[in-house]
């Protein structure tokens, strides 16, 4: 197909007339700013082929100029289908009309419009305005604006025109398709089984039960199993109750159980017997026993009585020389105890005549203390009154060594004051005639000769002669004067203070101060001396003590009893010592003798006592008759025992052939032996009837026919499971098969189609090998370098670039099936990079060879070098 | 005298054939055919007057049986008024607790029916006759417990006949039922005027004294005669005795395998199958080629016996459909169904895979001819 010449009128912004002519075969540029029209161009061209003339609806406004709404779009193209020149006009809304002509056909209305359709190959919509699923191959090979990347949607509306158109070519795709037939067998796998293979529907429900019938039956199965278990067991119980009953061999222990007793019966009356021999005979042994015994005592305590006889007398001799002893003890007593009197007497007199002199040495001592105290106490007396006098003195001729040193500073201050003044005063000298005199005021008269210092005004008065007046010079007079003045009261106050007439009085009166203190001084370092460490009021007690304590001795020497004693204090003390000893040695020789005869008095008594019991026990008339009979008792026992004693072990002997023990053990083995058979054949009653009743309740059941019954639905089951799994599995494989022919058989029949794809791809990818991989008519991925990539993981564009290329395979397969061609790109390979665009230029030129191509785009530039035979420009011509 | 033999009454079984439809149960009602049949010998030994109708063992199928079933045979025999003398057998084995002590404790049975459970003489000197029953106490036995019948004596002038369940050696040792052996020349041997056996379900004579009845009611696929009572006169003692199988049952059992390949074959088979009726059971086992015509032709068959027999069991399961050229291009089977086509079919071929190959090809032509073979 070839596009020639488009005219449009009264379509969208072309309200008036606008044509673009002159398009040629291959590659046409139309390109323009963006609004300049180039998309209402493409626009106009698809509302040309894909509507209806009689079109109305919204789609009116979509293709109206927007300043008219009583347009009539209106849209004519001349081209050429193979050789063919062609014209198709529709205008739209006003006067509707449609008009194709083909070579020299031509039709009108709805004829036209379903002539182009069959033509091109797309569809018609049955209301209202084209959709994309009518629009067909055109509506694939003419790329909208941006959507050069979408690929799955056009090819699939092109599909079914694709496919038939194609049929020369591809083969028929669509019979091998499977469509429908694995749609179905899906279906039918799916009631069965889900995608993951798992089982569902029916054939779960199929499996759900016959597991629950094969446990059912297991459990059934089971209850049978015990059954015939406890049938069997309860054979055996009756065949060995059979054998019971059958060889009885309880009669056997009874039979051995009665002769046992029957042999037993005859013994008992003599075995008693012998019992009854065997406990007279312990009895008649005890007796015999008692009886010695009783025989034995006596024997003792006869003997005992003579014993107790002998001491008795033999104690008399040893009394009597206590008593004696005892005697001779108590006069050695007596004899010491005066002589220890004496020896007492004697030792205190030494005594007394000691204290006397003793008292008589503390006496004299005292005394003396009391002399030596009195004393010290007069001496310190006399110091005491001569201190109080240098005192007395001392403090009234007290004068500081301050006092003074102030009296001398005014008394220098005086002289000082003096010499100063002299030093200014005017020197009056004189040299009076005998007799003379002159009054000189204050200077008293004068007379003879003599020097005096004036310092202050003068008078003289000369008898007769009149008053001289001197005047001392100087101002300093005055004050020195009255300094003189301040002084010497000063120092006349201080020493009226001090009571001294001058200053040599005052300095006397110190030295003769200081004299006195030292005095004072002296005088108490001697009365301390005298006193020690005490003081007075201590020495005055310790002379009245002194005092105190001669008077007492006095008392006590005037008390003193006269003693006149040659004899030492020690050697009487010696002898009282050595008369005590002895005399305590015989007293306690007394006592100790005292003692022994007490109790050898008291020994005799219990003696006498016993004796005298043992007497009336022993010798009394019925004790000897009693002692008589036991004799004669015990020779009889004795005799009746070796009678005894015989006649047993003669029994015992006879008896031992047959031992009764083991008679009583033969019955009770046997008789346990019968209790066992009873309680075997109790035991063998009791597991029979138990059997049989649960035997009966079971049986009663239908057991077995439950279980056949049970059997019966697993095997149901079971081979309604086998049917369905079998389906299953058929089905799967089935899929599994139909899919993978399908695939490879497509795999062929898309051979041409990867032709084409291949030979694009190798210009777009330059020295790499690429496969494609095609499905549903569609490229779906490519395999380059090895690595599979699917088209929709590109980017977004190698994707545009992929889409592009995809048409042109499609493009090149429908030209050689001799259908129609017009590509148009409507500014496609807008996200293509420089390296790729120069590549697609290439396809571009290449595609371009066969097809026409237009090629709607605002940068011409980019494209000039693409072999474009035609560029027109839009903006120019509208 | 005059006696019916009979044996393997197998009460209690039961079968699991399938309804075709959820108020048809097949199995039910020939489970209770066992106690029809029991009816119709009850009936049959009125009108013929016999002396006694001998069970040779198995009257029950299972030990555990519930009381329902037991009052049922008891109540199916209550037509005969005479001597009923029934012979424990492997299936019902007179253990120390059996159906039969169960039969005993419910107290339903008449005096007219005598069970023999202990290996003894039995006499009925008013109708002249003796019986030796050899009952089975285990479920199986290894000895054979007719031996005694040798030294057994019985009153001078009685006619002797044994009793026993199991297989006679020798005969039948292929195919015994249980091992319990009867010796081949125990009739002889113990001077038997008779001797009734029962284990083998078809009716069978072993020698001139010695019968099998074989079941009344036939309960298995195996064509052997089943289905009937023997009638024994026996004249005197040491007369040979006359016996006359009546038949009583009411299912014939049929299992049949058929190769078909083609339409003919189809034809030949519909013909077997005309007479068909409601006490049919048939089980048919199909195998061949069969291209879709006669695919359809055979299920329709199928389909009009099902309707027409008791029970029709079809076994398809290893007759392969070969459709021909014609019928895959009638489903427009091209391309990769072809394909699938041609592989299923070589996997047919393999033992292993046939089974799912042969289902996966019905799968896919059921669906083709349902869907269309394309979009």
């Amino acid at each position: 197909m070839k596009l020639e010449r488009l005219t449009i009128e009264q379509f969208r912004k072309f309200s008036t007339p606008f044509e673009i002519k002159g398009l040629e075969s291959g590659l046409n540029i139309l390109h323009g700013p963006n609004g300049a029209g180039k998309s209402t161009l493409a626009q106009a061209l698809r509302t040309l082929f894909f509507e209806k003339h009689g079109t109305r609806g919204e789609f009116v406004d979509a293709i109206s100029p927007r300043d008219s709404s009583q347009a009539a779009p209106t849209i004519s193209a001349d081209f050429q289908l193979g050789d063919l020149p062609c014209f198709a006009s529709k205008t739209f809304f006003q006067k509707p009309r449609s008009i194709l002509r083909i070579g020299s056909e031509s039709w009108e209305g709805g004829d036209a419009d379903e002539q182009l359709a069959e033509r091109l190959g797309f569809g018609l919509a049955g209301r209202g305005a084209s959709r994309a699923e009518t629009h067909g191959i055109p509506g694939l090979l003419w790329i909208e604006q941006g959507a050069s990347s979408e690929l799955a949607d056009p090819v699939a509306h092109a599909a079914d025109s694709l496919a038939e158109r194609l049929k020369g070519i591809l083969g028929d795709i669509t019979s091998s398709s499977g469509g429908r037939l694995g749609d179905a067998l899906a279906a039918e796998l799916g009631k069965l089984r889900t995608p993951t293979g798992r089982s569902s529907g029916v054939l779960a429900e199929v499996e759900k039960a016959l597991a629950a019938a094969i446990e059912k039956r297991k459990a059934l199965q089971a209850t049978v199993d015990d059954y015939r278990e406890l049938s069997d067991r309860l054979a055996r119980n009756l065949r060995e109750r059979d054998g019971l009953e059958r060889d009885k061999p309880w009669q056997g222990y009874e039979r051995e159980k009665r002769e046992a007793e029957a042999l037993k019966a005859a013994l008992e009356p003599r075995l008693k017997a012998l019992d009854s021999s065997r406990q007279s005979l312990r009895e008649l042994n005890a007796r015999i026993d008692s009886l010695h015994k009783e025989i034995k005592s006596r024997e003792t305590e006869l003997r005992d009585l003579a014993q107790y006889r002998a001491g008795f007398e033999g104690s008399a001799e040893s009394h009597r020389q206590l008593q004696e002893s005892l005697v001779l003890a108590n006069e050695r007593k007596i004899l010491t105890r005066e002589a220890r009197k004496r020896a007492r007497l004697a030792h205190q007199a030494a005594e007394l005549h000691q204290q006397g002199q003793l008292l008589q040495a503390d006496l004299k001592r005292t005394r003396a203390e009391i002399e030596r105290t009195s004393n010290t106490l007069n001496r310190l007396s006399g110091f005491s009154a001569s201190l109080a006098a240098l005192r007395e003195q001392a403090a009234a001729s007290k004068l500081s060594r301050q006092d003074l040193t102030r009296l001398s500073k005014l008394d220098q201050g005086v002289r000082e004051n003096r010499i100063q003044r002299e030093a200014i005063a005017t020197r009056l000298s004189y040299r009076l005639e005998t007799g003379q005199r002159i009054d000189a005021g204050e200077l008293g008269m004068l007379e003879g000769e003599g020097t005096r210092s004036i310092s202050a005004p003068l008078s003289l008065r000369i008898a007769n002669v009149g008053v001289i007046a001197i005047a001392p010079g100087g101002e300093d007079i005055a004050r020195l004067e009255a300094e003189s003045e301040k002084l010497g009261d000063q120092f006349r106050k201080a020493c009226a203070t001090l009571g001294v007439s001058n200053l040599a009085d005052a300095e006397n009166r110190h030295t003769r101060h200081l004299d006195l203190e030292q005095q004072i001084d002296r005088q108490q370092a001697e009365s301390q001396a005298l006193l020690g460490d005490d003081n007075e009021a201590q020495l005055k007690i310790r002379l009245a003590d002194a005092q105190g304590q001669a008077t007492d001795i006095e008392s006590r020497l005037a008390a003193l009893p006269v003693s006149e004693t040659g004899n030492s204090l020690d050697s009487t003390r010696r002898s009282h010592e050595e008369a005590e000893a002895e005399a305590t040695l015989a007293e306690e020789q007394h006592d100790a003798l005292a003692v022994r005869a007490a109790q050898a008095e008291l020994e005799r008594e219990t003696l006498k006592t016993r004796i005298g019991a043992a007497c009336e026990r022993l010798e009394s008339a019925e004790a000897v008759r009693a002692a008589e009979q036991r004799e004669r008792e015990l020779k009889e026992a004795v005799l009746r025992r070796d009678a005894l004693q015989a006649e047993v072990g003669q029994a015992e002997t006879e008896l031992a052939g047959r031992n009764p023990n083991l008679i009583d053990a033969d019955i009770q083995r046997v008789t346990q032996a019968l209790l066992l058979i009873d309680k075997q054949g109790r035991d063998l009653r009791d597991a029979i009837n138990s059997a049989r009743a649960k035997l009966e309740a079971l049986g009663a059941d239908g057991l077995d026919e439950k279980l056949a019954a049970a059997e019966i639905s697993v095997e149901k089951l079971q081979r309604r499971h086998d049917q369905l799994r079998l389906r299953a599995d058929a089905l799967s494989l089935l899929g599994a098969r139909l899919e993978s022919h399908q695939s490879a058989l497509t795999q062929r029949l898309y051979a041409p189609l990867r032709e084409r794809l291949q030979h694009y791809l190798a210009i777009l990818f330059p020295g790499t090998a690429v496969n494609v991989d095609i499905d549903a008519l569609r490229p779906q991925s490519l395999i380059r370098n090895d690595q599979k990539i699917s088209f929709d993981a590109e980017s977004f564009g190698t994707r545009e670039q992929l889409g592009v290329i995809a048409r042109f395979a499609y493009a090149d397969l429908l030209k050689l099936a001799g259908q129609p061609t017009l590509l148009i790109l409507d500014d496609a390979l807008v996200n293509s990079d420089a390296e790729r665009r120069q590549q697609m230029k290439r396809i571009l030129h290449d595609a371009a060879q066969r097809h026409q191509i237009l090629l709607f785009t605002c940068h011409p530039e980019d494209w000039r070098d693409a072999g474009a035979r035609v560029m027109i420009d839009v903006a120019a011509r509208s | 005298m005059k006696l019916l033999h009979t044996a393997d009454w197998q009460i209690g079984r039961v079968y699991g054939f399938e309804g075709e439809a959820d108020d048809h149960d097949p199995a039910a009602a020939m489970a209770q055919a066992r106690y029809d049949v029991v009816e119709r010998i009850a009936e049959l030994a009125r009108s013929e007057q016999v002396d006694a109708v001998l069970v040779a063992g198995d009257v029950f199928d299972k030990q555990a049986l519930s009381d329902h079933s037991l009052r049922r045979l008891i109540h199916a025999m209550a037509n005969y008024t005479g001597r009923w003398i029934l012979l424990p057998g492997n299936h019902d084995a007179a253990l120390a607790e059996s159906v039969w002590s169960r039969l005993q404790r419910l107290a339903v049975l008449p005096a007219n029916i005598a069970l023999a459970l202990e290996p003894q003489v039995i006499e009925f000197p008013d109708a002249g006759f003796a019986i030796l029953p050899a009952p089975l106490t285990q479920r199986q036995t290894h000895a054979d417990l007719t031996e005694w019948f040798d030294s057994a004596e019985t009153t001078e002038g009685l006619i002797r006949i044994g009793l026993a369940h199991g297989s006679v050696a020798g005969i039948l040792a292929d195919e015994i039922d249980s091992p319990n052996p009867i010796g081949a020349d125990r009739a002889s041997k113990a001077r038997l005027d008779y001797l009734a056996l029962g284990d083998w379900h078809g009716t069978r004579q072993i020698d001139a004294r010695t019968w099998y009845s074989g079941t009344p009611e036939q309960d298995r696929f195996k064509d052997n005669d089943s289905g009937n009572v023997l009638l024994v006169e026996i004249d005197a003692p040491g007369a040979l005795p006359r016996v006359t199988p009546i038949r009583v049952g009411r299912f014939r059992w049929r299992a049949q395998g058929v190769e078909i390949n083609g339409s003919g074959d189809v034809e030949q088979l519909r013909e077997q199958l005309q007479d068909l009726s409601g006490t049919d059971v048939v089980r048919l086992h199909v195998q061949g080629l069969v291209d879709f015509a006669s695919s359809e032709q055979l299920r329709m068959l199928c389909e009009e016996s099902r309707a027409r027999a008791h029970v029709f069991e079809s076994d398809l399961g290893d007759l392969r459909l070969e459709p021909t050229a014609a019928d895959l291009a009638a489903m427009q089977v091209d391309g990769a169904l072809a394909e699938v086509v041609d592989e299923l079919r070589s996997m047919q071929e393999q033992g292993d895979q046939a089974a799912l190959a042969n289902e996966a090809l019905k799968l896919l032509f059921d669906l083709i001819r349902r869907e269309g073979a394309s979009a």
